[in-house]
Order: structure tokens, then sequence, then C-alpha cells
């Protein structure tokens, strides 16, 4: 299989409709995109026409939503035949799903929604991503989710969990450092912790994004992982940290929400940039 | 979960309302004229009920996602009483989504000199090739004013009447897509033309005039990418 543009291991952003045409006045600015896959299953159209433009400048990552790979239920065959053909026609450097479930009974819940992590979950996971890895003709990488709570019948901890799925799977860890940040202080434990023990070379891309708080009735606050706002000081002194023992791996600055203009998305992404040189010259 | 159940509860609804707030942004991006002229909080409201009656998604991609709403608007009782025509609205909206996404002409346009060489008899014997993307609605108010206004001012000042219409929608050769109203009972001729018969084996029972204001109108919307002879 053919892979004519690989990920550079410098900082990316999210491609956004918005940003189409301002994108094609900064090659050689952008590093690379990373592309929703959902975004681009329609059969034709402006979508498609874009992306076969910018293609030829810009290295893809392609970012899969809607597979539901921590799903009880088998996968959708006809999403996964999409995706491949996604794959096929724009040959992205990297691909990559959640550790999530969003589909039950038919029906599609447009949401990263959690899963308890025992061996139970991680059977399926791993025979999920077999799955995929086996249909699309490749390795991908797998990303540990934000959550709002966690689950009794959980037996393992999360970097535990995800560092086995991709020893047993061969998949890579796409590790998000806000979304460990956004679990940490919503579950109460250490991220600074939990990425210690994340095993550097099992990561094969990493995310930053900036998350909202939500204030709940009872006065307790709540990270809500959005995407919506520039990144924290917090996720950048943390993935400081992680990049020193973890280098050589692109980096995506997310933004979804209240996407702002192509300028202010690419002063964080060299935030993001800065901070890989200064680690690589130490 | 792991704490007290009133903690769960709250923390369970975070869940929960994401996966109805993300679904109302993608209705609402789909059909945004409805979203005007009713507001948002009911356009919220009328979007919570289609999406309990059974009006989730069943695929990842969502360009797809809501084609049932304008069918469910027109029968939707708060609204039906003041905007009785919302739901040709809505159908307008998804006609315009599926054009836009619709799949890609092969090829260039051609040959449609013919078409508008004025020879009658040169012009009865053509048959027509159209745009993948095209797609047409029957419609049963004269909703496209309003539409072509985006809801937006002036609509208050329109009055709306019953009356059998079309709409097509395609995505021209340029990218963009077009709409174009369409007198009443032209679907027979449209489909007949559509289904490869000849503008003279399709045009029987049609009057003269309407045939050239049909064939005027679809070529206008970039809707005929080829003609033969």
């Amino acid at each position: 299989m053919k892979q004519a543009y690989p990920i550079p291991a410098r900082a990316g952003i999210g491609l956004k409709p918005s940003h189409y045409r301002d994108a094609l006045d900064n090659v050689g600015t952008i590093a690379w995109f990373e592309i929703h896959a959902e975004n681009y299953m329609g059969a034709g159209g402006a979508p498609h026409v874009w992306l076969e433009r910018l293609r030829s400048s810009f290295p893809f990552s392609l970012h899969g939503v809607g597979l539901s790979l921590g799903g009880a239920e088998a996968l959708d065959r006809e999403h996964l035949a999409n995706l491949r053909t996604l794959i096929d026609r724009y040959e992205p450097g990297l691909v990559s799903e959640h550790l999530a479930w969003c589909r039950r009974d038919g029906l599609f819940f447009n949401d990263l929604l959690p899963l308890p992590l025992n061996e139970e979950s991680l059977d399926i996971v791993v025979r999920h991503v077999e799955q995929t890895q086996e249909t699309l003709g490749r390795r991908i990488l797998v990303e540990n989710p934000s959550s709002y709570f966690a689950f009794e019948t959980s037996t393992s901890e999360e970097p535990e969990f995800l560092s086995e799925l991709c020893k047993r799977s061969g998949c890579g860890l796409l590790l998000d450092i806000n979304n460990v940040y956004v679990s940490a202080c919503n579950n109460g434990f250490e991220a600074g912790a939990y990425l210690d023990t994340i095993q550097a070379e099992q990561v094969g891309e990493i995310h930053l994004a900036g998350h909202a708080v939500e204030h709940l009735e009872d006065g307790e606050s709540l990270r809500i992982d959005d995407h919506g706002s520039r990144v924290c000081d917090a996720v950048w002194k943390l993935f400081e940290k992680f990049a020193r023992r973890c280098t050589g791996v692109p980096v995506l600055v997310e933004w979804d929400t209240n996407v702002p203009s192509l300028s202010v998305m690419l002063e964080e992404a060299a935030k993001a940039d800065m901070i890989l040189e200064r680690v690589s010259s130490h | 979960m792991v704490g007290d159940e009133s903690k769960f509860s709250r923390r369970f609804s975070v869940y929960r309302n994401n996966v109805y707030h993300s679904l109302t942004v993608a209705l609402s991006d789909a059909y945004p004229v409805v979203k005007r002229l009713v507001g948002d909080d009911f356009f919220f409201a009328m979007a919570r009920v289609y999406l309990d009656g059974g009006g989730f998604p069943v695929h990842a991609p969502l360009h797809d996602f809501g084609k049932g709403f304008p069918e469910f608007i027109a029968d939707f009782a708060p609204a039906e009483k003041s905007l009785p025509w919302l739901g040709d609205v809505g159908r307008i909206e998804r006609a315009w989504l599926q054009a836009y996404h619709g799949a890609d002409a092969e090829g260039d346009v051609m040959n449609l000199e013919a078409l508008s060489s004025g020879d009658a008899e040169r012009i009865s014997g053509l048959r027509l090739a159209f745009h993948p993307s095209l797609c047409i609605e029957r419609l049963s108010w004269g909703v496209f004013e309003v539409w072509e206004a985006r809801g937006g001012e002036g609509v208050a000042g329109m009055k709306v009447e019953t009356q059998e219409n079309f709409i097509v929608a395609v995505r021209g050769i340029d990218g963009n897509v077009r709409v174009g109203p369409f007198g009443g009972n032209i679907f027979d001729f449209f489909e007949r033309l559509y289904d490869g018969k000849s503008v003279m084996a399709a045009a029987r029972d049609v009057d003269v005039s309407v045939v050239g204001e049909v064939l005027g109108g679809l070529v206008r919307l970039g809707a005929v990418i080829g003609v033969k002879e």
C-alpha cells in the first residue's frame, strides 16, 4: 500500500471547512492536517473537491469518530468499507480511532461513550481493532478517551489497558494529553502519574486541545472535553514533560467548536512546535 | 460507577446532553431556514421530539441524518397551525443538502448547444443526461420565496398558498448548488426525461410552452450535462 505523504513529527491542525481557502495560502506553514473521516463520506461535491486540492500540498491524517471500537456489537461493515474507500482515495499517513463506543441497536449516538476497562472489554476491543486493521490493510492508532466517571466494573487502569491493546492487536496509541488531564481532574487521579506509565514507543501521535469547565448543581466542577478554546497551561506543561521522553512523534492541536481563524490555530501549532524544538535540543 | 448515585446521574447526564446537543446542532446545520423561521428555542424543542420519536441517525456520517425531518415537521402539531407549510421549507433544505453531497458528474458537459438552437424539431428528438446530484421534490405549498429569502426579514409579508409545485436542486458543473421552482404538473414529463426518453416522447401530454419553460429552467440550473441527438 502506497503512503505518499507521511506525517512529519511536527504540529499539525484539524482541517475545518471555514479554513479551506486560507489553507492554500499557507503551504509550508501548515505541517499537516487531520481530516475527520465521517465528514468526507458523502458521494461527491465540495468536501471532496477541497480534499483533492489540499492533498497535493499537505499530508493528511485520517481520524474517525464513528467506528465504535469499544461497543459490544459487531463493527458496522459498511462504515469500515467507507473508511477503506477514503484511505484508498486520499492515502493518509496515519489512521486513528477511539477507545469508545457510539453505536447500539443500529443507532448512532454521535458521541464518544465510555466503557468499563476489564478483560471482557479488552477482548472485544482487540478483536475490533484487528478486524479494522485487516479491512483497512494497515495499522491504526487508538485514542484514549476523556471521561466524566469511572466504572465499578473496571479492573484495569487505562494506561495498562491501552498498552495491552497495543501489544495484542498491533495498533499504536494516539495519546490525547488533554483527555488525560480532563479525566484526571474529573476522576481524581494524577495526570502526570498516568503519563509516566505510558510506554513511549507505543505512541504514534499526540493530541492537544482546549476544554471547558462546567459547574454542576452541587458546586462540583467538571472538565468538559469540547475542543473549543486554546490549550490550557497545565496541558502544555504535561506535554513538554512527556515530549522529552517521546520524540519524533507528530502532534495535533484540535479545535472543533467555536472554531477561530486559521491564524489562531497556527499560533497554537507554533507553540507546540516550539516545545518540540526545545525538548529535542536538550 | 464509582461514587454515589446522585453524582453518577449528574455526570451521566453530561454524556446524555452531549448526544442530544450534537445531534440537534447537526439538525440545525441541515435545516437553517426552518430554524430561523421558528426560532432557536422552538427548533431545539422540536428536534428533541423528533429524536425521541425514532429520529436518531443510523449511520456515523451525518450527511443523510434528518432525512425524515421534513415529514415530521409537516405533522408537528405545534407548528402546523401558524406555519402549515414549514415541512415544505424543510423539503427544499433537504434537497439542497442531497445535491450538495451527491455524486460528481463524470466527464465534461457535452453538446448543449443543440438545446438552445431554437430548432423545435431538433430539440424534440433530443435525449438529456442529468447531473447525478439532481434531486426533485414535490411540494404542496408555494414556499420557494420563503426559502429563497432564507426565512429572514420580508418573509412576514409573504403570502404562502396551497399550490402543487416542484423544486429541482442540483450541483452544477461549477460546484454550486442551485435550486429552481417549477410550476405544477411537470413531474411526469420530468421523470420521463430523466429516464432517457426523448423530449418529444416525454412531453406527449404537456403544453409546448411548458416544455420550453422546463427545459430552459433545467439548463439554467446546470442540471443538464449532456445531450444525445
